[in-house]
C-alpha cells in the first residue's frame, strides 16, 4: 500500500469513507439463492408442498400441501404490508413439521423445545402432521447455512435447502437415503433431525434441516457437493456455496468433537465490566454465570483481562468447563 | 416499508458483520422476525437496526460465519486504500468492529451504543480505543 494514514482525523475519514463505500455497495451484491429461487418458482407454478420427515423407525413420512391452498395467510397477509403489497414473491410463510421423534435424552428434548419456541417466533407458523408417503421430493440445492435465532453455538444449527420442482425426479440425488443411512452410536438421524419449509405463494421454496450440536457431522454429509448435479449453471453456483458451507460445518464439527460442555464462549474481562453487566450483554441471568464460572479462579476477584465463561442460554444439561478457551473462544477475536 | 429499510440494513449488517452473503440473511431474518409484531412496533427503524445489530453479535458468539469468509484482497470499492481499510476492519473482533460501525457510519454516540450492545460506556470507549489503535497501526 503506498498511502498511509498519519492522523487520527485521517484514520477516522478513512474509515468513514470506507463504511460509505461498503454500504452503498451492498445493496448491489445479490444472495446467489436469489437466482435458483426465481429460476425454480417460475417452473413451480402448479407445484406441491412436500414435507418431509423421518419417523422414529427411520421411514420416510410425508404430508402435502396443494400450492392452491396456502398454508399460513397470516404470514402472507403480514408479509405484504411490510413489502407494500407490490411483490407477491415475497410472501412467504414458515410451515414447521412437528412429529413425535424419538426423545434421545433431556438434553434433546430441551434443544427441540428451544426449536419449536424459536420457529414460532420467526413468524407465523402452522403445524402439519406427517404423512406416509413414497419418498423424498427435496434436493440439496443448497444455498447457505442458516442459524436460527439466537441459540448459542452448541445449540442449532439449520440448513437451508431449496426445494426442487418435484416434477425432478430427486431419487437418485438421495440425500434422503444417506440421511438414513448415517446413524452414528447413541444418535438416531431421522428422529433428530428437523425439517420445514417455507413457502412462498404457497409453494415450498426452502427446506430446512435443523440439527442439534450433536448432528453436525452428520448434517455436513448431507450437503456433500455430490448431491448437485452439474451442467447447470444455478446448481453450479449453489455448489460452490456448498463447499464453503461445508468447510464451515467442519470447521465447528471439529470444535465440537473437543467440547463436551455447554459453555458457549470465553470473555476477557474489560475495565469497567461486571458480573451483572457482562451476564446482561449476554443474555443470561448473574447466577447462570457464576455456575458456568464455579471452577474459574478467576470469576470472584473478577479483575481486567481474566477469562470468564459465558453460559449457553439453552437448558442443556452440561458438564463442568475448565477455562482453556477453545474453538468457541470469541475473545478476543470477538472483543 | 421492507424496500425503504433494506439498503441500509443491508449496508449496516455488511459492516457489522463483514459478509455480504452473512448479511443478506441477517436482513433477512430481522424481518421475518419483526413481522409478527410489526404494528406493535413504535420506531421501526430504531427496532430494525437494533434486532441487525443483535442478530449479527449473536452470530459473533457463536464463532460467526464471517470466520469462514476468505480474508481475500478482492477489490470492492475500486479504492485500493478504502479496500484495505474494509479487509482491515473486517479482521477486527466483531464488538470493536461494531463500536466503530455505529460510532462512525451511523453517528451514534457512546450512551447509545453502550445501549445497543448491552455494555457499560467505558467498554464502549476501550473497544473503540483498541480498534483505532490496531488501523492505526496496520495503516501506518
Amino acid at each position: 500500500m503506498n498511502q498511509s494514514v498519519k492522523s487520527d482525523e485521517e484514520l477516522i475519514a478513512l474509515l468513514e469513507r470506507t463504511m460509505h463505500k461498503v454500504s452503498e455497495c451492498a445493496p448491489d451484491m445479490e444472495f446467489p439463492a436469489t437466482v435458483g429461487n426465481q429460476r425454480w418458482m417460475a417452473s413451480a407454478a402448479a407445484a406441491t408442498v412436500l414435507v418431509v420427515g423421518v419417523g422414529a423407525a427411520g421411514l420416510a413420512l410425508n404430508a402435502r400441501h396443494d400450492a392452491s391452498n396456502p398454508l399460513s395467510p397470516g404470514a402472507q397477509t403480514a408479509m405484504s404490508s411490510i413489502d407494500g403489497g407490490s411483490s407477491a414473491s415475497t410472501t412467504t410463510s414458515i410451515v414447521t413439521t412437528t412429529g413425535t421423534p424419538r426423545p434421545v435424552d433431556a438434553r434433546d428434548d430441551a434443544w427441540r423445545a428451544a426449536v419449536y419456541q424459536e420457529m414460532e417466533s420467526f413468524g407465523t407458523c402452522a403445524t402439519t402432521d406427517y404423512g406416509v408417503g413414497s419418498g423424498p421430493q427435496f434436493s440439496a440445492k443448497t444455498i447457505c447455512t442458516h442459524f436460527l435465532g439466537d441459540q448459542p453455538v452448541d445449540g442449532n444449527l439449520v440448513f437451508v435447502l431449496e426445494a426442487l420442482p418435484d416434477t425432478i425426479d430427486t431419487s437418485s440425488l438421495g440425500w434422503q437415503q444417506r440421511k438414513a443411512g448415517f446413524d452414528t452410536p447413541g444418535v438416531s438421524v431421522g428422529t433428530d433431525a428437523l425439517m420445514f419449509v417455507e413457502t412462498s405463494n404457497g409453494v415450498a421454496r426452502r427446506v430446512a434441516i435443523v440439527t442439534p450440536k450433536h448432528m453436525i457431522l452428520v448434517a455436513a454429509e448431507l450437503i456433500d457437493d455430490q448431491y448437485v448435479p452439474s451442467g447447470d449453471h444455478d446448481l453450479t453456483v449453489a455448489a460452490q456455496d456448498l463447499n464453503k458451507v461445508a468447510d464451515s460445518i467442519l470447521e465447528k464439527a471439529a470444535g465440537a468433537a473437543g467440547d463436551g460442555h455447554c459453555v458457549l464462549a470465553s470473555y476477557i474481562v474489560l475495565e469497567g465490566d461486571t458480573p451483572a453487566g457482562v451476564a446482561q450483554t449476554f443474555d443470561v441471568t448473574v447466577e447462570a454465570l457464576k455456575a458456568a464460572n464455579v471452577t474459574n479462579p478467576s470469576f470472584d476477584a473478577f479483575p481486567v483481562g481474566s477469562t470468564i465463561f459465558i453460559p449457553s442460554k439453552t437448558p442443556f444439561v452440561c458438564s463442568t468447563p475448565t477455562p482453556t478457551g477453545g474453538p468457541h473462544d470469541t475473545t478476543p477475536s470477538n472483543g | 416499508m421492507y424496500h425503504q429499510y433494506r439498503s441500509q440494513l443491508l449496508g449496516l449488517a455488511t459492516l457489522l458483520s463483514g459478509s455480504r452473503a452473512v448479511a443478506e440473511e441477517v436482513v433477512q431474518d430481522v424481518f421475518a422476525a419483526a413481522i409478527p409484531r410489526w404494528e406493535l412496533i413504535d420506531n421501526h427503524e430504531w427496532y430494525l437496526k437494533r434486532s441487525v445489530v443483535n442478530r449479527v453479535r449473536s452470530l459473533g458468539r457463536r464463532a460467526t460465519r464471517a470466520k469462514a469468509v476468505p480474508r481475500s484482497r478482492e477489490a470492492v470499492t475500486g479504492e485500493p486504500l478504502v479496500d484495505e481499510t474494509w479487509r482491515l476492519l473486517r479482521r477486527l473482533p466483531a464488538r470493536q468492529r461494531t463500536v466503530l460501525v455505529l460510532r462512525i457510519h451511523l453517528d451514534l454516540p457512546d450512551e447509545e451504543i453502550a445501549r445497543l450492545m448491552n455494555c457499560p460506556e467505558p467498554t464502549v470507549r476501550s473497544l473503540a480505543f483498541r480498534a483505532l489503535a490496531t488501523l492505526r497501526k496496520e495503516l501506518t
